[in-house]
This record gives structure tokens, sequence and C-alpha cells, in this order.
């Protein structure tokens, strides 16, 4: 598949699965601001709220810091490098012990 | 290419193991953490024996079978998994960084801290001064303490991982998110509901602590452990690295929702019991790409499970974590939580989650590290092999017992029988646990003793001959 191609496919199942998602969860913000404002006993609902929506943002935040320094960009670099190092590891100790 | 790989490439980059590790403190945390264990099994086992009303220490309160109990759960989670995920992460991180933890003698300092801390819960606990928060009954005043341990921790472990090079392999990222998540989960659960809310918002907090104290400290440094040992010990990095970092994220997104499914058909909003109920089988589909990675990574090598122990252990730990997740999306619907709410059920996805996942996890990195660290080979391997059966074994009679017991208890209660009625059903499967829970009890002094008997037999062979950690022997290989 050409790579324009699977860009565009990437945006589309992008979209596909942001759009639900986001209309989801701005119906179940509403939910909960009706319930503050509606019903003052509600307003303990705001708490695990609060918790789960900082907790999420600090990881939108980051997912995208993670994303602009690359790290989506060669996916199984690092798995290569762990693993070589560890086999230099193993070596070395070898080496180490036959001195 | 990263700078990481190339100092992968250069061998004149690659630091000396010796440089990096302090395989003493390894060994401490092991120690510490096998005595914490055997204390809680112990106590386990007096909660059993209670159970059917045989209580050994009847008519002393400091050993009533209620603070016996909680013993028991804090002893598990801050005692043994605590101090073998320490151990680990001090091997771990500083051979993934390349880089050793910010100090070494904050290592040590954070090692008698946090035994201190926990030695102190357990008194405290016994003498009633626990907190009224489930999994988080450490006395109010050793909070601060705890916290201040948990930020150091964070910092000695974050500066390697922090300055390591390149994109980051997926251990790391879930040791990150572990370092950040612990720390702020045990501030949420232990603070919020003691000073800051009250009634149902204090129970939806300590529903959301109990849960991310499983999945935000448990399951991170548990992965993140797999991620690093299984490659190792098949010889081949992870099928695909990109679907771990699905799974990284999903968890991150996913879970810090859930542990409302805890408080199902309680006062608070439904919209929240329902979003916690999504989240939790959304994040089934994570933990299925997590599972066919780590199945995907051993394919056409499944004969390694068999002969190599620790990898059993890990795969052991892998399939009951399937089979607990699995459980738990399927739990969490109002109609099954309507039937198994409050029965012995939820004890048997505990067990099987805290032992069959995470303990048999911590056990079989215990069993290839400790030749390797003690450079000999275990005093009796085939004590380890009776370790495994004996602990994987009892669990999964101990799990499946409880299960169906809870189901049975459920039915009962469904039923409107008395309450009696779902005692007497229960007592020939609370028989049964206690058996298979004296069988793993069993196994684990059997481990301790091998342990200390391989001890003592490196410290006398360590002047005669010393292999290299490279060339440990047994298991490993």
């Amino acid at each position: 598949m050409s790579a324009h191609r699977t860009h565009w496919l990437t945006k589309i199942v992008f979209a596909l699965i942001l759009t639900p998602a986001i209309l989801g969860f701005a119906n179940k913000f509403l939910d909960l601001v009706l319930v503050v404002q509606g019903d003052e006993d509600g307003a303990f609902a705001v708490t695990p709220i609060v918790n789960y929506l900082l907790a999420t943002a600090g990881f939108v935040c980051l997912l995208l810091w993670t994303a602009a320094r690359g790290a989506f960009q060669d996916l199984d670099g690092p798995s290569r490098v762990m693993f070589e190092n560890e086999q230099r590891f193993e070596k070395l100790a070898r080496e180490t012990a036959l001195d | 290419m990263t700078s990481a790989t190339n100092s992968s490439i250069d061998g004149q980059q690659c630091p000396r193991h010796e440089d990096l590790v302090e395989d003493r403190l390894v060994l401490w945390y092991f120690v510490a953490a096998l005595t914490f264990m055997t204390i809680s099994m112990l106590a386990g086992i007096l909660m059993g024996l209670q159970l059917l009303r045989h209580n050994p220490l009847p008519a002393i309160e400091v050993l009533s079978p209620g603070r016996w109990r909680m013993v028991h759960t804090n002893a598990i989670a801050y005692g043994f998994l605590a101090n073998a995920f320490l151990g680990i992460m001090h091997w771990v991180i500083p051979r993934l960084t390349l880089r050793p933890v910010l100090s070494n003698p904050l290592s040590y300092l954070i090692f008698f801290a946090w035994q201190a801390v926990v030695l102190a819960t357990a008194v405290g606990i016994l003498f009633g001064q626990a907190q009224g928060v489930e999994w988080g009954e450490t006395p109010v005043w050793i909070d601060p303490f705890a916290l201040l341990g948990l930020l150091l921790v964070a910092i000695n472990f974050g500066a390697p991982i922090i300055n390591a090079p390149g994109p980051l392999y997926v251990t790391l990222w879930y040791y990150l998110a572990a370092l950040v998540w612990t720390f702020l989960t045990y501030a949420m659960g232990n603070l919020l509901p003691e000073y800051f809310v009250c009634g149902s918002s204090a129970g939806a907090v300590g529903g959301l602590f109990i849960h991310d104290l499983v999945g935000l400290f448990v399951t991170p440094l548990g992965w993140g452990m797999m991620y690093y040992f299984v490659p190792i010990l098949l010889k081949r990095p992870m099928w695909s690295h990109g679907l771990s970092l699905v799974g990284f994220w999903g968890l991150a997104f996913f879970y810090p929702l859930q542990g409302i499914h805890h408080f199902l058909y309680t006062p608070i909003p439904m919209f929240l019991q329902y979003g916690a109920v999504l989240s939790t089988i959304a994040l089934e589909f994570v933990v299925l790409t997590v599972i066919v990675n780590f199945v995907g990574t051993l394919y056409g090598t499944g004969d390694l499970v068999l002969r190599n122990l620790p990898l059993r252990y890990f795969y052991t730990g892998i399939l009951f974590y399937f089979l607990t997740c699995l459980q738990c999306a399927l739990q969490v619907t109002l109609t099954f939580q309507a039937l198994i709410h409050f029965t012995d059920w939820v004890v048997g996805h505990a067990h099987m989650v805290m032992f069959g996942v995470f303990s048999l996890w911590q056990l079989g990195v215990m069993t290839y590290l400790v030749p390797r660290i003690l450079k000999t080979e275990w005093y009796n391997p085939k004590w380890c092999e009776w370790h495994y059966w004996a602990s994987s074994g009892g669990l999964l009679v101990m799990a499946s017992d409880l299960i169906l017991g809870g189901l049975f208890q459920g039915w009962s209660w469904a039923a409107l029988q008395p309450w009696d009625a779902s005692i007497h059903l229960s007592i020939p499967f609370w028989s049964v646990r206690l058996v298979a829970g004296l069988v793993m009890f069993a196994a684990q002094i059997l481990f301790v003793v091998n342990f200390y008997l391989t001890w003592r037999k490196s410290t006398r062979s360590f002047s005669v001959t010393v292999p290299a950690t490279g060339a440990a022997p047994a298991f490993g290989q």
C-alpha cells in the first residue's frame, strides 16, 4: 500500500474513532454539569470526575510530547536496542568470568 | 537511528553490570519481600481457620481476625509486592537506561525507610489504628512518611529514566508512569477521604483507590517487568513494540475511571457507574493486545515454556491475567454484579490477580535472578519445580473454589434463604480454600529455605569459583 494511501486511511480511521468518542465524552460531560447545577447533592460526583480528567489531561500532554519527540516513528527501534544491550551485558559478563 | 542504538553498537560505551546494579540491594529487597509474604500468608491461614471456627488465637484483642485480615492484605501489597518490585527495578532500570540510579546511599535509605513503614503499618493495624479505607488501612500518622518514601523512590528511579537517550523502551514507560501514579494514587486514597471529602464522594474515591492500586501501581510495574524479562529469556525481541505501546496508552486512558465499578447499585450517579463499566470492558480489548503480543513473541518457541522455569512462571501469570481480566469484564456488568457482589467470588478474583499473576511473576523473576546474583546454582533446583507446581496449582484450586463458592453464596442470597444457610453451604468451600492455602504456604517456605541454603552455599563456594553473571546457571539459559 502506498504511503499516501496509508496516510489517508490512518486519518479516516482516526476520525471514525475520535468523532463518536468526542461526542460521547461531551454528552457525558454535559450530564455532569447538569447534575452539579440541578442537584446540590450531585456535586460530589465532581471529585472522581475531576480526578479522572486531571489524570487524562496529563496523559494527553505526555502522549503529544512523546509523539513530538518521534517516539512513534521507529516503533520497533527501542525493542531492538534493549535486546542488543542485554546481549552485550551477557557477553561482557562471560568475558569477565573467563578473565 | 537513535543515540541509544549507537550506544548498543559501540562496544566501548556499554558499562559493566557491576557499575550499574547494586546486586546486594536487590537480594535484600527479595529477603524483605519473602519475609512479609510469609507473615501475610500466615495471617491468611489464621483468617481461613477463623472462618472454619477454629481460631487458634481466641480472646486476644491484638490478634483478632479482623486485624489479621488487614495485616494479610497490607503485608502482601506493601510488604511483598512493593519490596519485590523495588528490588527488580534496581536490576532492570539501570540495565535498560545504561545509567545507575540517582544515588546508592538514597537507595539504601529508601530500603530501610520502606521496611519501617511496612512494619509500622502492621503494628499500627494490630493495635487498632487502622484507617477506614480498604487497602489503605495504613494508620494516618504513617501516610506522610509513606508518601515521602514514594516521592524519593520516584526521584531515585526517575532520574536515569528521564536522562536516557532516544525513544524509551516500553518497560520504562510503564515504570515512569507507575512512579507517578503510585504516589498520586496513595495520596488520593489515603488523604482525600480522610480530610477533604465524605459520604458517597469518599466512597467513590475509595473505589478508585482500590482499583487504581492494582491498575496503576501493581499492573504497570508487573507488565514493565514482563516486557523486560520475557524477551531476554526467549532470546528474541518483543513481537511488536508498537502493540506494546497500544497496551501502555490504553491502560493510561481507560484505567483511571474504572474503580467505581466496585460500588455499583450505590447512590453514586449512574452515568459514573456506567462509565466505570464501559471503561472496564474497553480495557479488556487493550489487555487482548498485550496478550497477543506476548503470545506472538512466544510463537515457534512454545516448548521453552515447558523447559524454562521462570518462563513458565511468566506465561502462567499471563494466562491468569487474561482469565482475571475476562472475568473482570463480565463481573462488572450490573446483571452479573447483582449475583456476585459481597460473595467469595470477589475474594477468588482478588487472589487470582495478586497471587496468580503478580506474585507468580515476581517469584519467577526471583527464580531467575537469585542464582545470577549469588553466582551459583539453586541449592536444589527440584525444590524450585515443586515451588512452582504447589504455588500455581494451589492458587488454581483456591481461586476456582472461591469463585464457585461465591456463586453458591449469591444464589443462596438471591433465593432469600437465611444468612445461616449461606454460611453452612460455604463451609466445604472454605475447607478446600484452607487446604489450598496450606499447600501454597508450604511452597513458599520451601522456596525461602532453598533461597537461604543457596545463599549459604554461595558464600562458602565464593572463594573457590566465581561463575559469571552472564554464565549464571539453571533456568535462565
